[in-house]
């Protein structure tokens, strides 16, 4: 009855009679009046099962990652192809394929890659050329009897 | 990884023990006086480099090397493979260029004051596999024998249809065979390099074509970057290069 006193004139018309026909209700029909109880019971159960449901999507992100392990190895399948068919393929010794894998989740600095990912812009800094894939920065360089690209910090 | 290294460790330790035959090292010291007399030459090498895929498998990739030396003061090398971008390395006795087309990128290093001095810099600082080293290491009065710990006198045999001495050599983590090509002429015809420090024992190998007059421009031992060509670094070598890659693996799982 607070809350009606506070409302402005042009609201109270209208939320005037419908407080008015709830009230009414639940006063008139004390029968109905515990079925809205066991409503709110209801609700309560439609809430255990929501967290069911959480459950459940935690489960299907597990599954996720381990898809994401299957991926790093489907990667280094499709750079075996890459060997026969295409120049850019490298097909260094282990250590480039597991050092590929892990930048492809967490682009870690220091770490070595074989191939820029796509859509990398040219930078320079200390006269040397650095590529910004995204916010990630690699630094290309010779390796071996190769161009490799090392991530590192911005420069 | 760690299957890996630790079937590695065996074969490293089975360490040859025989002592080096004197009619082993009597031919590589014929061939490295030899190539010293030489003032000017040019090479076409064949080649083959075995790679060893994460899951094991070895993969045979072809290339060529074409080489153009004058004596201490000009290289010029076009290294081709199969399984990546041409290479092309200038050396003018002042700068060490390489230059790789296919990324528009070239890095050099100031060279120290001989070719043999060069040479050891990039083969301890850099990360860097220099081309036919070996040969230009002795033709630059370099030491071919220096980590040798075991060598033989094989035989003769056979490399593209010339008559030559075959030997064989170990040392720390590699054996290398080498065929000098028999009579006035003992130059190296073919080089063959096992890596003892993986499994699989992959395999390197070199068949050389000498050309011992070959026509010489001084301006191709220089490299001048072409409009829109980029400067990188060059790798420094690192001891364990391997042992940081698996902690990286860590890290991301």
């Amino acid at each position: 009855m607070t809350t009606q006193t506070a409302l402005v004139p042009s609201i109270r018309r209208i939320a005037l009679p419908l407080l008015g026909m709830a009230v009414m209700c639940v006063a008139a029909d004390p029968v109905l009046a515990a079925n809205v109880n066991r409503n709110v019971n209801v609700n309560q159960n439609t809430n255990v099962n929501r967290n069911v449901n959480v459950n459940q999507n935690t489960n299907v992100n597990r599954n996720v990652n381990v898809n994401q392990s299957t991926n790093v190895n489907v990667n280094r399948n499709v750079n075996v192809s890459g060997g026969y068919y295409g120049p850019n393929y490298n097909s260094g010794p282990s250590v480039a394929g597991v050092v590929a894998a892990t930048v492809v989740t967490a682009a870690v600095v220091g770490s070595v890659v074989r191939s820029l990912p796509p859509s990398c812009t040219t930078v320079y800094a200390n006269g040397l050329a650095y590529q910004n894939c995204g916010g990630t920065y690699y630094q290309p360089q010779y390796q071996g009897s190769n161009v490799t690209y090392i991530v590192v910090n911005q420069p | 990884m760690a299957q890996q290294a630790a079937k590695v460790m065996p074969a490293t330790a089975v360490t040859k023990a025989a002592p080096i035959d004197p009619a082993a090292v009597a031919a590589i010291n014929r061939m490295g006086d030899y190539l010293k007399t030489l003032k000017s030459f040019s090479i076409h090498a064949d080649t083959t480099t075995d790679e060893v895929l994460p899951s094991g498998p070895k993969l045979q990739f072809g290339g060529t090397i074409d080489l153009t030396y004058r004596d201490q003061d000009g290289v010029h090398i076009v290294s081709r493979r199969d399984d990546r971008d041409d290479s092309r390395f200038f050396y003018n006795g002042k700068l060490l260029t390489v230059w790789v087309e296919a990324k528009k990128a070239y890095a050099g290093i100031v060279a120290p004051a001989t070719l043999g001095s060069t040479l050891e810099l990039v083969k301890d600082k850099y990360d860097v596999s220099f081309p036919l080293g070996g040969v230009l290491t002795m033709a630059a009065r370099g030491e071919m024998l220096k980590d040798v710990k075991a060598g033989v006198m094989i035989g003769s045999g056979r490399v593209a249809g010339v008559d030559c001495d075959h030997l064989g050599f170990h040392q720390d983590g590699v054996d290398w065979q080498i065929w000098i090509e028999k009579g006035e002429r003992p130059l190296p015809r073919k080089i063959l390099i096992t890596t003892l420090t993986q499994v699989s024992q992959p395999q390197h190998s070199e068949i050389l074509t000498w050309d011992l007059s070959p026509k010489i421009d001084p301006a191709m031992f220089t490299f001048v970057p072409p409009e829109g060509a980029i400067r990188i670094a060059i790798a420094e070598r690192k001891t364990v290069p391997q042992a940081k890659a698996t902690t990286g693996t860590k890290e991301s799982k």
